[in-house]
């Protein structure tokens, strides 16, 4: 159960993702948007988390075209989701990078804050 | 050797500080400006989202790749800090000074402090945590550009020193959890004998006594001070005694506040330089569709157009001139006092013009008539543009041996 974030690999991570977000989808209603995670350098490789109607749904690769997309590297990922790393903070430091809808990504962080990560750090 | 590409991490900074300003601060820019502060559920939101006005927040320094090489990153915060604070000032220049975080007190606590003042006065920044504020009080009611003329005195006592006197004019000075204060130990010293302390919300002695009514940035919290008799602990000596010991023969105080201006001048010349791209962005789009297309009246729109948009781009330029060589570690007070003396004047400048095309449209409730009452001040704090003139020629000038 206690495990930190880091110890996960990055699929591993996804799966924790969509459970938590499948358990509790109350922040994540009325949502419909297409993230897109970047994975760079060790781990690499590109997930897509789909929100829709309240489901929170990961895929890999990319069978959709995403409304913004995110690009870090795996550990770096693992702290943002944790909230271990402020995603502001890695933006203007440059260690995450965006495209598409920039409102989006903001809403992501605020989003990934209401779900407790305590069991995570 | 020179470029004026932005790379891809300053594009991103830009485009994203730029969204933040169009969807956060625009929609409750003409709202704060009427009640005179920025609502603090929009601030506690904010913090929340790890937004805040800090030049420290911008890498590149100390940053290690992720795979552990090491690989040698050129500074790049300050012109990271100009790129962003150009959106900030489009966004809304009140509501920028009025972010959480350090504001101006965290240059001097991050250029002097030491590394304990740094972890103690720095980390307290948190968006886990309410939103704080640090702030930087130099300005007195005899002492503001003449800074060598401080009265404020700092007398030594077992353990701490004892301040007494009064500060005008401070930036977010009531809500701040710490106020880097200038003070003098001894007026016959001189700059020399000046000393820069932090002084803590809540010490015995210090009071925020009024809060100024202002012609522009009238969401900006602008505090007046009192000093009685308020001890402050040795620790809270901004670099320690040994930092003025060392420095016994050098100006001291004088130069915590000067290197702060090195650094604080081309960011506050950059938002004077995103009042003036509003307003003339705002005046540009207006007169696409509402003036004739010939005559007259379109050519001296187009002239006054073209006017406002040389100064912005000259203004900008100046700018990064400064905060890339704060970058690459060479002085840049002259550049530094070069560009705020030049984007000061501009911002209000280019706002009056874009008053003039906008006609009575732009007189009531608008957002040129404010950012033209903005503006202003923007010529005044950070130094004088009279005082960047003289910064600018005693750097000129000193190196021939002529003292201006």
């Amino acid at each position: 159960m206690a495990k930190n974030i880091q110890e996960y690999t990055v699929d591993e991570a996804w799966e924790e993702i969509e459970k938590n977000l499948q358990a509790d989808p109350k922040p994540i209603e009325g949502l419909n948007v297409v993230y897109q995670y970047d994975i760079t350098g060790e781990e690499e490789g590109t997930y897509q988390l789909h929100l829709s109607d309240g489901k929170a749904k990961v895929e890999k690769g990319t069978p959709a075209e995403p409304d913004c997309t995110l690009q870090m590297g795996a550990s770096d990922f693992k702290d943002l989701l944790v909230g271990n790393l402020n995603g502001t903070a890695a933006f203007m430091s440059g260690k995450l990078k965006v495209k598409g809808d920039i409102g989006l990504a903001i809403k992501l962080e605020s989003l990934l804050r209401k779900y407790d990560t305590s069991q995570y750090k | 050797m020179i470029s004026f590409q932005l790379s891809d991490h300053q594009q991103q900074v830009k485009e994203i500080v730029h969204w933040f300003a169009e969807n956060e601060m625009r929609p409750i820019s003409m709202e704060a400006d009427r009640l005179g502060k920025v609502p603090d559920e929009w601030l506690e939101r904010i913090n929340q989202l790890g937004i805040q006005l800090s030049t420290s927040s911008f890498g590149g320094d100390k940053q290690k790749s992720g795979s552990g090489e090491k690989k040698k990153t050129e500074r790049q915060g300050n012109r990271l800090a100009v790129i962003a604070s150009e959106e900030l000032g489009w966004g809304d220049p009140a509501i920028a000074l009025t972010l959480p975080g350090p504001g101006l007190g965290g240059p001097p606590v991050q250029s002097s402090g030491t590394p304990e003042q740094k972890e103690r006065f720095l980390s307290i920044f948190s968006r886990d945590e309410p939103p704080r504020w640090g702030a930087y009080a130099l300005t007195e009611p005899d002492a503001g550009s003449d800074v060598s003329g401080i009265r404020t005195t700092a007398k030594k006592v077992e353990g701490g020193y004892v301040l007494n006197g009064q500060k005008i004019f401070i930036t977010n000075g009531g809500r701040a959890s710490w106020v880097v204060v200038f003070a003098t130990i001894d007026r016959s010293l001189g700059r020399a004998g000046h000393r820069a302390f932090v002084v803590e919300k809540g010490t015995p002695g210090f009071s925020c006594t009024r809060l100024a009514h202002k012609m522009g940035i009238r969401a900006s919290e602008t505090a007046e001070l009192l000093f009685e008799d308020c001890f402050v602990p040795d620790e809270n000596l901004l670099g320690g005694e040994e930092y003025y010991q060392a420095k016994a023969s050098g100006p001291s105080g004088f130069r915590v506040a000067m290197k702060t201006f090195d650094n604080t001048r081309p960011i506050v010349a950059s938002m004077a330089i995103g009042i003036a791209r509003a307003a003339y962005e705002y005046t540009l789009d207006l007169v696409r569709r509402e003036y004739p297309k010939q005559g007259s009246f379109y050519h001296r729109a187009s002239e006054l157009l073209a006017d406002a948009e040389l100064d912005i781009e000259a203004a900008r330029l100046l700018t990064w001139e400064a905060a890339w060589k704060a970058d690459i570690g060479q002085p840049n007070a002259k550049e530094a006092a070069m560009c705020k003396a030049y984007a000061g004047k501009i911002a209000l400048d280019v706002c009056a013009k874009c008053l003039e095309l906008l006609g009575p449209i732009g007189l009531e409730q608008h957002i040129v008539e404010k950012l033209y009452r903005d503006a202003k001040i923007f010529d005044i704090f950070e130094g004088t543009n009279q005082i960047q003139h003289l910064v600018t020629a005693r750097q000129l000038y000193e190196p021939h041996g002529v003292r201006v």
